[in-house]
């Protein structure tokens, strides 16, 4: 542990820690531009230059590791010197952008040129200009205004694993960019506006729009897979402004994909903001007020035999709103609520069996992993960049059984079918210390799902995926709101006959799967934020709040439940879910029993206490799950088609349609006006 | 003075054939097994002693930097790496060797390669040298089937072979570091030291990088002894002989091989045939490639040539590229000159090269008018010193060391040229 | 004796009299005639808001929200994105003039002098509505009064 005195403190760091880290520890801050914790190290920009006693210069304190007896001095006349150099090198070049550029604000130059440089420019020569370069829908560029940190480029090519960016040219005339004209194609692509210091790659779909200091910070969850990334929504006043990712070195570290940070956009447009209500006898929806819809709702409710009734709770459901909704259904001495709406029927009652039980941590300690179906690099972006680290640092191998994709690192194709999946129990069995199977939950959407998931219990266990300290099985599930209504049994004791409901209650839910098979009797009531396939079928429309306008507990595919928090209002009469269950329970006269959030939440604490554990995972234990059976011999279909269209906010996103066009269907992106 | 019998170089100007035979017939491989079979400590301790210091630019002891490579071989393989990208302007010496002695070189490189364990060379070849790398090959091919090369070379014992690798033409690929990386197949950019490249060089394996001009004499010495090569040159720090580049303004321009130490006036009048129009038309001298300040006549009347006693006044030896500059030259154009030279060559990792290169530049082109003002010149001097120490590798040092000399020596000029611009300035 | 005198002849009244007197007949006016004449004004004078536009017809404003970001009153409220032609310019320039406590910060902190605050004082409505003024009010204002707002700019230039 080497021990170093920094500015005359002491301070004590595991080996391989640099000068720059050690002094973080200790909250001394050294500036600089290109080092970035989560890549490689550069040294490049040279800002972070620090004297160390008995070396003849300054040294990078990012790239110099920290040892034992080192004496470093960082405020001291030579380095405030070196510090005013470099930043005075760095600004002779850069245009006078601060009134137009959208870093502005939030400027590494900035703060750093006000805390370390110079109060003038001493530069009377020509300014060099570097031309601007389309990457696409995502990243607007402006690359005069770029210092050539290389974090770009080094994020493409060690996260992201696309190595599109470069730099050309040599010396003045360096330039980052792509060596043909190209987008970035990669779904991490948002976060290279994040790691840039300077102006030069700033958010197209937020250009010009607001500046850092008048908006509403919340911190709050993403939902638009089942991740439960962490992130920070930005707004003012009742809009989005749009979404940064927050630090959360179990989930998604300091990243976030595409999908999650400019699906924003469609929470403006398709909103339900006010109650429907079809016209009996003109088949038409027409708008309603609150006391109407809900009586309505309410009487079609009461009229109903309990067993000719169902619930259904779609992906991007809350915590709160499902249980509200069970409860509803149990006042009315009805058991049919299903979660499972994507039609993907796999045996919910050992928690184990459909969680990720190694965690999204345990992706780093694996040696095996085996895709079952899964595309991770469409399905959980931050999962596959994990699994993507796992190769760089260790060259894990990684086997696919399902269709084949570009992922961002190799894996052996091993087959398409379930009867691969047995195969791959011959052929590792015994061979890896920690081997991890991640089965999409899409690969349950057939008839065979329960024989399946005994199936690949069984697989599992033959690998050697469970053991006294790691169990490797893993279902990862795209909806966000899954595993949490699994969690408080929001399913039949038998499937469903979807096709017998007279009443079905839709919160949240336009998957086809279930959609389709509604009969057209059937009086249904849909719940939801945005106007899709369910508010289409519905004859009474109740307005609900999207994710970004609620309290609300998530649980994510591991199993471990996080607080959403709300940052905006919903539009105009919207209301928020529970609330509306709630308001509509005292419409049949059954009230349930609980009038704020906290009192729902101690309900649902009180009954499944493990969302008690809030940001934390608790195990489930290993036990028999799946009916054993025939397994059809039919190849794992692909859950994803489009990345950028997956639920029902992005595909009212104007910029993830323009995505969609260019990233997936791959037409060109459209040119640029020039400012 | 040196006497022909101490002579290591033979053919420096092509008057024989390079071919192995010829090269057989003055000296090269003579029972090169025997060197080798005294045994690797035994090379290192002579290499100590005959106090080689590094032809390459830097003078670091030979010896030494060999005793740093690790002493057994772990997990990865050694590696010797020798730097014939001779592109610091005013050095035309490596060519010569490669052009006229490659054997000498071929020879060196498999007893260096001896010394740190190492099976494979790769020697570096700057792009623009075509007849220096078509020669070097035909020799490598000549060694190789004489079985001098290959499997137990020369008879050896030792397993040894040479990749000769032609660079892209970029100045800054003969900086170690970013020698590795376009041998690499990377961009030429210097890296981070440390790790040094003793510890992680080519293909993070434990790496030498050594001059040609160093590793051709390593034979000789080895031959003759240390204590020889010690007896040669100044003193115990400034030991041996060196191959000296003089160009510029003299009278023949030529590359010869002198004692270390000898006086720079008695290098120039004895084997360039003088300054053109005599000593007393003499301005300044550079003496080691550009990188090294200038010296002004009145010190070149007086000064060795060796490491020490030009760095005692305030310049270099370098890589002994004389550039020597009468009374006729522009010294303001031809340091511009230069800064031009280094504002090109940058590579763009780090800040202050890339920027400040180019502004120096800049400056000075505007100094060559004189279209400045008098506090522009310690303007000047100040961002030179920014760039100076700052930078990942010694490019942003060899940038700002030329002007440092340039207003050290001879301010007043471009003072004077400052005022007599202004003076047309204010009368137009 | 003297207070008695004083107080009996009223000599302090007469005295003020005389003062007023000599106010009314023998000093010269001070009074102007408004609205026919009109004090001087410093070219620093703060009125009415205007947004300025460049020789060739562009609007200078760029939407940095530096004036936005400095006013004390909040009075100014910006939305803005890009433009046709890929410009950053506002969509949205409300100037509440009764929040407005004119005290120059906006026009102090745009980089380009688009925000100023004219030499007009003399815009007086009859309703509040009026004083909210949004981005077109404020350009017509600055094409209407753009000659004595550049003069006025070119004079205090030096010390600004």
């Amino acid at each position: 542990m080497p021990k170093l005195k920094i500015n005359d403190q002491d301070v004590e760091v595991s080996p391989g820690t640099s000068i720059l880290q050690a002094a973080e520890q200790i909250g001394v801050e050294i500036p600089r531009f290109c080092y970035h914790d989560k890549l490689s190290v550069p040294a490049n920009c040279r800002m972070c230059l620090v004297e160390l006693q008995g070396a003849p210069k300054p040294v990078a304190s990012c790239a110099m590791a920290a040892g034992d007896n080192m004496v470093v001095y960082t405020h001291s006349d030579k380095v405030k010197k070196a510090r005013n150099g470099v930043m005075e090198m760095l600004l002779i070049n850069h245009p006078l952008d601060c009134p137009i550029c959208d870093q502005g604000g939030e400027c590494d130059l900035q703060d750093q040129a006000v805390a370390y440089g110079f109060d003038r420019s001493r530069y009377h020569e020509h300014k060099r200009a570097v031309p601007d370069k389309n990457l696409g829908p995502l990243i607007k560029t402006v690359m005069t205004r770029c210092i050539n940190c290389t974090r770009c480029v080094r994020f493409g090519e060690e996260i992201a694993g696309v190595e599109t960016l470069g730099q050309l040219n040599r010396g003045e005339d360096a330039e980052i960019g792509t060596f043909i004209e190209t987008a970035v194609n990669t779904e991490l692509s948002g976060n290279m506006v994040d790691v840039c210091p300077v102006g030069a790659l700033t958010s197209k779909p937020y250009a010009f729009k607001a500046r850092p200091w008048e908006l509403k910070k919340t911190e709050t969850i993403d939902i638009h897979d089942g991740l439960g990334c962490n992130i920070r929504v930005d707004s003012r006043g009742s809009e989005v402004m749009r979404i940064l990712p927050r630090l959360n070195e179990s989930i998604n570290e300091e990243w976030i994909d595409d999908r999650t940070r400019y699906a924003y956009d469609g929470l403006k447009k398709n909103r339900l903001d006010r109650p429907y209500v079809r016209d009996a006898k003109t088949k038409v929806l027409r708008e309603s007020t609150w006391e109407e819809a809900l009586s309505v709702t309410a009487s079609a409710l009461t009229s109903t035999p309990p067993a000719q009734m169902a619930a259904f709770a779609g992906d991007l459901v809350d915590v709160e709103s499902a249980l509200a909704l069970k409860d509803l259904m149990a006042s009315m001495g009805c058991s049919n609520v299903e979660c499972r709406v994507d039609g993907a029927m796999f045996d919910p009652s050992v928690k184990a069996g459909y969680v990720m039980n190694s965690t999204l941590e345990g992706v780093e300690r694996a040696d095996l992993i085996i895709l079952v179906g899964v595309n991770p690099r469409h399905e959980a972006a931050l999962l596959n960049a994990r699994i993507r680290r796992n190769w760089l640092d260790r060259r894990v191998k990684v086997v696919l059984v399902g269709a084949s994709a570009e992922l961002t690192y190799p894996y052996t194709h091993a087959g398409t079918a379930p009867k691969d999946v047995v195969k791959l129990a011959q052929d590792y069995a015994g061979k890896a210390k920690y081997p991890m199977m991640i089965v999409g939950a899409g690969v349950f959407k057939r008839p065979d799902a329960m024989a399946l998931h005994a199936l690949l219990k069984d697989t599992a266990e033959k690998i050697g995926c469970l053991s006294d300290d790691w169990n490797g099985f893993n279902v990862l599930h795209m909806a966000a709101g899954r595993v949490g209504a699994l969690e408080i049994g929001f399913y039949p004791p038998q499937p469903l006959a979807i096709e017998q409901m007279s009443c079905v209650y839709l919160l949240g839910t336009d998957n086809p799967e279930t959609i389709s098979r509604i009969s057209k009797q059937a009086f249904v009531i849909y719940q939801g934020h945005h106007g899709g396939a369910g508010a289409a079928r519905a004859d009474v429309i109740l307005p609900g709040s999207a994710y970004t306008e609620k309290n609300a507990i998530y649980m994510n595919t591991e199993g471990r439940p996080q607080m959403a928090r709300k940052a905006v209002d919903a539009p105009g009469q919207a209301r928020e879910d529970w609330k509306i269950i709630r308001a509509l329970s005292g419409y049949r006269g059954a009230p349930l029993r609980y009038d704020d959030l906290s009192q729902i939440r101690a309900r649902l604490m009180r009954e499944y206490p493990q969302f008690d554990l809030m940001d934390e995972v608790s195990i489930g234990s290993w036990d028999k799950f799946g009916m054993s059976g025939n397994v059809l011999d039919q190849s794992f279909h692909v859950t994803v088609e489009d990345f950028y269209q997956t639920n029902i906010i992005t595909q009212a996103s104007d910029t993830l349609r323009e995505c969609s066009r260019v990233f997936t269907r791959g037409e060109t992106p459209l040119a640029e006006a020039a400012e | 003075m040196l006497n022909d019998a101490d002579r290591i170089y033979t053919n420096l100007y092509g008057w024989e054939s390079f071919s192995l035979n010829d090269a057989r017939k003055r000296g090269d491989w003579d029972n090169t097994k025997d060197i080798l079979g005294k045994g690797r400590d035994w090379i290192i301790e002579e290499m100590k002693k005959s106090g080689l210091r590094g032809r390459g630019g830097a003078g670091f002891p030979t010896g030494m930097k060999w005793s740093f490579m690790p002493k057994e071989v772990k997990d990865r393989p050694h590696y010797l790496v020798i730097n014939g990208d001779e592109s610091e302007p005013g050095t035309c010496k490596d060519r010569e060797i490669l052009r006229h002695e490659p054997h000498k070189l071929i020879e060196g490189a498999l007893i260096a390669a001896f010394a740190m364990q190492a099976h494979t060379a790769v020697i570096y070849v700057r792009g623009e040298f075509y007849d220096e790398a078509s020669n070097l090959h035909k020799a490598i091919l000549e060694a190789r089937d004489a079985g001098l090369l290959g499997k137990n070379a020369a008879g050896s014992g030792w397993d040894f072979d040479i990749i000769l690798h032609r660079g892209g033409g970029a100045y800054i690929c003969g900086e170690e570091t970013a020698m590795l990386e376009s041998i690499e197949g990377k961009k030429g950019q210097p890296r981070n030291k440390p790790p040094f490249p003793a510890a992680s060089g080519l293909y993070s394996c434990p790496t030498t990088i050594n001059n040609v001009e160093t590793i051709a004499s390593v034979p000789a010495i080895l031959r003759r002894g240390g204590a020889w090569f010690a007896g040669l040159g100044k003193d115990e720090k400034n030991t041996g002989t060196k191959l000296f580049c003089i160009s510029g303004h003299v009278n023949n321009p030529c590359v010869v091989e002198e004692e270390m130490g000898i006086p720079m006036r008695e290098l120039i009048e004895k084997h360039a045939g003088g300054v053109r129009g005599g000593w007393d038309n003499l301005k300044a001298v550079i003496p080691g490639g550009s990188s090294c300040p200038l010296l002004p006549k009145q010190i070149c009347d007086t000064v060795l040539m060796d490491f020490d006693s030009l760095r005692a006044v305030q310049s270099g030896l370098g890589t002994a590229g004389l550039i020597v500059m009468d009374q006729s030259t522009d010294i303001v154009y031809a340091i511009a000159r230069l800064s031009y030279f280094y504002m090109h060559e940058s590579c763009g990792q780090c800040t202050p090269c890339r920027e400040g290169t180019g502004w120096m530049w800049r400056m000075m082109m505007r100094l060559v008018k004189g279209n400045a003002t008098i506090e522009e010149i310690d303007q000047l001097l100040d961002v030179s010193k920014e760039i100076e120490g700052h930078t990942i590798c010694a490019h942003g040092d060899a940038s700002a060391w030329p002007i440092q000399g340039l207003m050290r020596h001879f301010r007043n000029e471009v003072e004077d040229r400052i005022h007599a611009y202004r003076k047309a300035a204010k009368a137009a | 004796m003297t207070n008695f005198l004083n107080s009996f002849l009223l000599v302090e009244i007469v005295k003020g009299m005389m003062l007023t007197l000599k106010y009314m007949f023998f000093v010269p006016r001070v009074t102007i005639n408004y609205p026919y004449e009109k004090g001087p004004l410093s070219v620093r004078f703060r009125g009415e808001h205007a947004l300025r536009r460049y020789p060739n017809g562009e609007e200078r404003c760029i939407a940095c929200k530096l004036c936005e970001a400095i006013c004390p009153a909040q009075a100014i409220t910006i939305e803005a994105e890009p433009r046709e032609d890929g410009s950053r310019r506002t969509t949205r320039y409300d100037i509440d003039m009764t929040k407005c406590i004119y005290c120059g910060l906006c026009q102090e902190a745009c980089p380009v002098d688009a925000i100023v605050e004219g030499p007009n004082f003399e815009y007086a409505t009859e309703t509040r509505e009026e004083l909210f003024y949004n981005k077109q009010k404020l350009l017509d204002n600055g094409d209407r009064w753009e000659a004595q707002i550049a003069s006025n700019l070119a004079a205090d230039a030096l010390y600004r």
